[in-house]
């Protein structure tokens, strides 16, 4: 039976409640976004009482479809000021649907000066006081939890960035290797850090499998959707071969790889960092070149990447995340950035926006570029342990430049851009400037036709078509992130048509109802407007749909171009 | 003429021995053409799916008639993806 459960750590008590009509068919965003914009009031202090952290399986989630197993989360952000939906794999969405609880809602914040644990099993949710992890990483967590409960429960924690609530702390999500996934954008982390929740266990033990209303149908439909992503060359084979970590050499050659804080698109020592070179590198020391962030994962993009020992030293190893601390902050040294990925997880924060931040930093003098070992040492002796410096660095990109009064500050409402410079591609900086969640490449991936040749080619340095491509993308984006589904399965998607179809079908026959390609449509439009009203009531406006003025001033070479749409051309973003 | 031509992903085990990691430098008649230059590494055709030429992206119904000039960068990538 699928149910609500809240938590209300204002007075220790937890409460279950069926599923309200009008929330019956929503997952995953469409959910998060729904609730937040119901129960949370849009002017609320991000990190007070009235705010809610709202944790959601996608539609599909637990069911035998492949790339089904994202959990999302969602809360009004401390680091945007608006609506945010960030969203992970591990085993923890898996065991939230099979537990049918289609959204865990944490309200309040305890009266005392004590920090809590969450217990989730079949016939109980459990509170309890928690201290012996308090200051401890996300690697510890997982491991001591699991120990507790001697069997592979799924974990969500915060690190001690989340705790010191800040700007950039994420939240963990435990993969079936008990190694860390990230809840990352938006400063979720400090979300729970405020309700003082350290960490969420959930325990699947006695639960049936999530079973198709139509089992014959279901599975035929599973079979053509698996179909589509072995067929299609990104999916099938180049992202299970080289990671998302590829793209540094394309964006390089494109013009389009943001470089040294963004003033160049080309990085010199761009082989250094490529996904090309991160593969013979995990190959000759032993480690795992193609790996599933979440069961059923068919893609498997990820990787485990060891150090010069054959030791274990990060996974979920990004091309956002290498491409920040490589060409944006000029590190070339590969295994550094792979120790300061691994600290990153383990302290519990935005790789993205502790990247852009570092990048911020060694322009304004703080380090210098390149220094690897000082952005190490700064992950680990100043954010890690909240120093004062760790203060101001672990408030991400946009806080470090007002500090030190720099203009050249990547942030679009206050969050990091990443990877993929919007003067040299286009449709993805309309993205970054209209998208609800601030600056997040994910919420409306242009670069697969700008840059990729995937679902046809806008050129990337022209404005022709920009703003219907980003428009068409988020539309679509707010709909698979309601689904369960990993964003790349967009990939085939965009260019099978027997993708979506079997995607559609297969929510169909689990539910026993009958969408069309239009009610997807429909549904992601929905909640690209109900963020969006979430948003201008908290108070944004449409000068926070702008990117930063430097890239309207500053022209990126080798193209030599410079952003130059006017505000009322992307106002017609919202012209659906 | 000279061009240098790079290959990336899948595509590198196609570079000539000794290549860095990812070009090499190729003489070729003039007016050549992609697959010209690709054939001299029997790279098929039918592997690329993103060519660029000094950064600009060649369009696929250009891939087999797009002629090189000296000194151009001819990248070639086979399907990829990321985010």
């Amino acid at each position: 039976m699928d149910k609500i459960v809240r938590i209300n750590m204002s007075d220790l008590t937890t409460s279950t409640e069926p599923v309200p009509a009008e929330w019956v068919g929503l997952g995953g965003r469409a959910m998060t976004s729904t609730i937040v914009a119901k129960e949370v009031p849009p002017t609320c202090h991000a990190l007070g009482a009235s705010n809610k952290l709202v944790f959601s399986p996608g539609l599909l989630t637990g069911t035998a479809a492949a790339n089904s197993g994202r959990l999302s989360a969602g809360a009004k952000s401390p680091l945007t000021g608006g609506i945010k939906e960030s969203n992970a794999g591990g085993t923890a969405a898996r065991m939230l649907a099979k537990l049918g609880i289609r959204a865990l809602i944490v309200e309040g914040i305890p009266k005392a000066d004590k920090w809590y644990s969450v217990h989730i099993a079949k016939d109980a949710v459990t509170i309890k006081e928690e201290s012996e992890l308090l200051g401890k990483g996300n690697y510890s967590i997982v491991n001591q939890v699991q120990t507790r409960y001697g069997k592979p429960v799924a974990v969500v924690s915060v690190g001690p960035a989340g705790e010191m609530k800040m700007l950039s702390a994420n939240i963990s999500v435990a993969d079936p290797e008990s190694h860390i996934r990230s809840l990352g954008r938006g400063g979720l982390g400090a979300v729970m850090g405020s309700k003082k929740i350290k960490f969420i266990s959930i325990d699947e033990t006695g639960v049936p499998p999530v079973m198709p209303k139509d089992a014959a149908k279901f599975k035929e439909a599973s079979r053509i959707f698996a179909k589509t992503l072995l067929d299609h060359p990104v999916s099938g084979q180049g992202l299970p071969t080289y990671g998302t970590d590829v793209l540094v050499n394309i964006l390089n050659e494109a013009g389009g790889l943001p470089t040294r804080n963004f003033t160049s698109g080309q990085y010199a020592a761009h082989d250094k960092i490529s996904g090309e070179t991160m593969h013979d590198t995990i190959v000759k020391r032993g480690g795992v070149p193609t790996h599933a962030c979440h069961p059923g994962c068919q893609i498997q993009c990820s990787q485990i990447y060891n150090d010069k020992d054959g030791k274990y030293l990060t996974s979920g190893f990004e091309y956002e995340t290498i491409w920040g601390l490589g060409a944006d902050c000029c590190i070339e040294d590969l295994d550094d950035i792979a120790e300061a990925d691994h600290i990153m997880d383990d302290i519990g924060v935005d790789s993205i926006e502790t990247a852009v931040m570092f990048g911020v930093a060694m322009e304004a003098g703080v380090l210098p570029f390149g220094d690897g070992k000082g952005v190490v040492r700064m992950l680990r002796d100043e954010i890690g342990k909240g120093t004062a410096l760790g203060r101001v660095l672990g408030g991400g990109a946009g806080q470090l430049g007002r500090i030190y009064g720099m203009t050249r500050v990547p942030v679009v409402k206050n969050q990091g851009i990443p990877a993929y410079d919007p003067r040299a591609v286009k449709g993805i900086g309309v993205t970054y400037a209209m998208g609800t969640m601030g600056a997040d490449h994910t919420s409306g991936y242009a670069v697969a036709t700008n840059i990729l040749s995937v679902g046809g080619h806008v050129d990337p340095l022209s404005k022709t078509g920009q703003i219907e491509l980003a428009r068409n993308l988020q539309i679509a984006t707010a709909a698979i992130d309601s689904t369960g589904m990993c964003l790349f399965i967009a990939f085939p998607a965009l260019d099978i048509p027997e993708c979506l179809s079997s995607l559609i079908d297969m929510i169909n026959a689990q539910f026993g109802i009958n969408l069309k390609g239009d009610d997807v449509t429909a549904l992601g439009k929905s909640v690209l407007k109900i963020e969006h009203q979430f948003n201008l009531d908290a108070g944004l406006t449409k000068e926070d749909d702008r990117l930063p003025e430097f890239f309207s001033k500053e022209s990126l070479p080798p193209h030599n171009v410079i952003w130059d749409f006017t505000p009322a051309e992307l106002d017609t973003f919202w012209n659906f | 003429m000279k061009i240098t031509l790079r290959l990336y992903a899948t595509l590198q085990k196609y570079l000539p021995p000794g290549s860095s990691s990812s070009e090499t430098d190729m003489e070729l008649p003039e007016a050549a053409t992609i697959p010209d230059a690709l054939g001299v590494l029997a790279l098929p055709m039918t592997l690329p799916h993103i060519i660029f030429i000094n950064g600009r992206h060649v369009l696929r119904p250009d891939f087999s008639t797009r002629r090189l000039q000296d000194g151009d960068i001819l990248a070639v990538f086979p399907a990829i993806g990321g985010g």
